[in-house]
C-alpha cells in the first residue's frame, strides 16, 4: 500500500498557478512574484516537485543577447493529474473541475 | 554594490547546495541575473541562500556527516579527559597534591601505599586510552570503520585493565566507571548511525 503525503498549502499554490498555463514554460523569479512567495521557500517546493516528477525542467535560451539562459519549469502528465486533484480537493470542487478565476 | 552583493548570495547559494543540487544553482544564479531592480535582485538572492542552507540541512550526507563529527567530537572530549587524568596521576607521583591518597592514608595507610604503587601503571593506562580515543575519533571522522572498531576493541580492553587495578586496590564501584562511558557512546551511536545509513539508502 502506498501512502500518499498531504501537499503543503504552498506546494498548492505553486500548482495552482502552474496548472493554469500547463504547456507554458515559466521561470523562477516569475513564480516567486506572482505567487508572493520567498525564493527560499520557492526553490525547496520546486526541487521537491521535480524529485516526484511532477515537474519538469529545463534551460531556456536567452531572451536578449547576452542575457544568461534561464531554468524553466512546467507541470508533467503525472504533475498536471495530482495538480487537478490537489486543487479540486483545495476547492472542494466536483469532478476535479478548476475554479475560474476572476 | 546591491547588485553585487545579490550575486554573490547567489553564489554562496549554489555553493552551499549539496553537489547533486548543482544545476538548481546554476538556475537561481541565471534568475538573479535577468531581475531589473537590484533590491529585487537581492531579495531574490537572499531567498536563494536560504533555500541553499534548507537543502543543505536537508542533504542525508550532510546530517550523517554531522552524526560522526558528533560522535567524533565527544570521543575526543572523552581523551582530553583520560590525558588530564593521566596528568593528574603524574603530578601526584611528583609530589604534587592528592586528595583522594589523602583520604586513604587517613583511613587504612595499606590501601594507600597499594593504591600510591598502582599510579604509574594507572596514569599511563588512562594516557594509552585517551590516545586510542583520540585515535578513534580521527578514523571515525575519516569514515574509517574497520580501523575504528579495532581502536574500539583496543580502548575497551584498555579500560577493563585499568578498572581492575582500581577495583583490586579499592573494591568500591559507584555506577558505571567513567572509563566506560565514551565506549558506551560509540557502541550505541555509530551502529546507530550506521544501521539509519544503511536503512536511508
Amino acid at each position: 500500500m502506498t501512502r500518499r503525503k498531504k501537499l503543503s498549502a504552498q506546494t498548492v499554490a505553486v500548482l495552482q498557478v502552474l496548472v493554469q498555463r500547463p504547456m507554458q514554460w515559466r521561470y523562477g523569479y516569475e513564480l516567486s512574484k506572482e505567487l508572493a512567495l520567498q525564493s527560499g521557500t520557492l526553490y525547496p517546493l520546486l526541487m521537491r516537485l521535480t524529485d516526484a516528477g511532477l515537474l519538469e525542467s529545463q534551460w531556456q535560451p536567452p531572451a536578449k543577447p547576452g542575457a544568461p539562459a534561464r531554468h524553466a519549469y512546467r507541470l508533467t502528465r503525472s504533475g498536471l493529474a495530482t495538480a487537478h486533484a490537489a486543487v479540486a480537493a483545495q476547492f472542494d470542487t466536483p469532478n476535479g473541475a478548476l475554479p475560474v478565476r476572476s | 554594490m546591491i547588485r553585487r552583493l545579490a550575486f554573490k548570495l547567489g553564489g554562496l547559494a549554489a555553493a552551499i547546495l549539496p553537489g547533486s543540487r548543482g544545476a538548481w544553482g546554476e538556475a537561481m544564479a541565471a534568475e538573479i541575473a535577468t531581475i531589473d531592480g537590484d533590491w529585487d535582485a537581492a531579495r531574490f538572492a537572499a531567498g536563494c541562500f536560504i533555500a541553499g542552507l534548507k537543502e543543505r540541512a536537508a542533504d542525508f550526507d550532510t546530517r550523517f556527516a554531522a552524526g560522526l563529527w558528533s560522535l567524533a567530537t565527544a570521543s575526543a572530549a572523552f581523551a582530553a579527559f583520560h590525558i588530564r587524568n593521566a596528568w593528574g596521576g603524574a603530578r601526584a607521583l611528583l609530589g604534587g597534591p592528592d586528595a583522594f591518597y589523602e583520604t586513604l592514608w587517613r583511613n587504612d595507610p595499606t590501601v594507600a601505599a597499594a593504591y600510591r604503587g598502582a599510579i604509574p601503571m594507572v596514569a599511563s593506562c588512562f594516557l594509552l586510552l585517551g590516545l586510542v580515543h583520540l585515535c578513534g575519533a580521527y578514523l571515525l571522522a575519516r569514515r574509517r570503520f574497520r580501523a575504528f572498531a579495532l581502536s574500539w576493541c583496543a580502548a575497551l580492553a584498555i579500560a577493563t585493565f585499568v578498572v581492575a587495578i582500581e577495583l583490586s586496590v579499592v573494591w568500591t564501584l559507584d555506577g558505571v566507571p567513567s572509563e566506560f562511558f565514551a565506549l558506551i557512546l560509540q557502541s550505541l551511536g555509530v551502529p546507530a548511525l550506521l544501521l539509519w545509513k544503511e536503512r536511508t539508502r
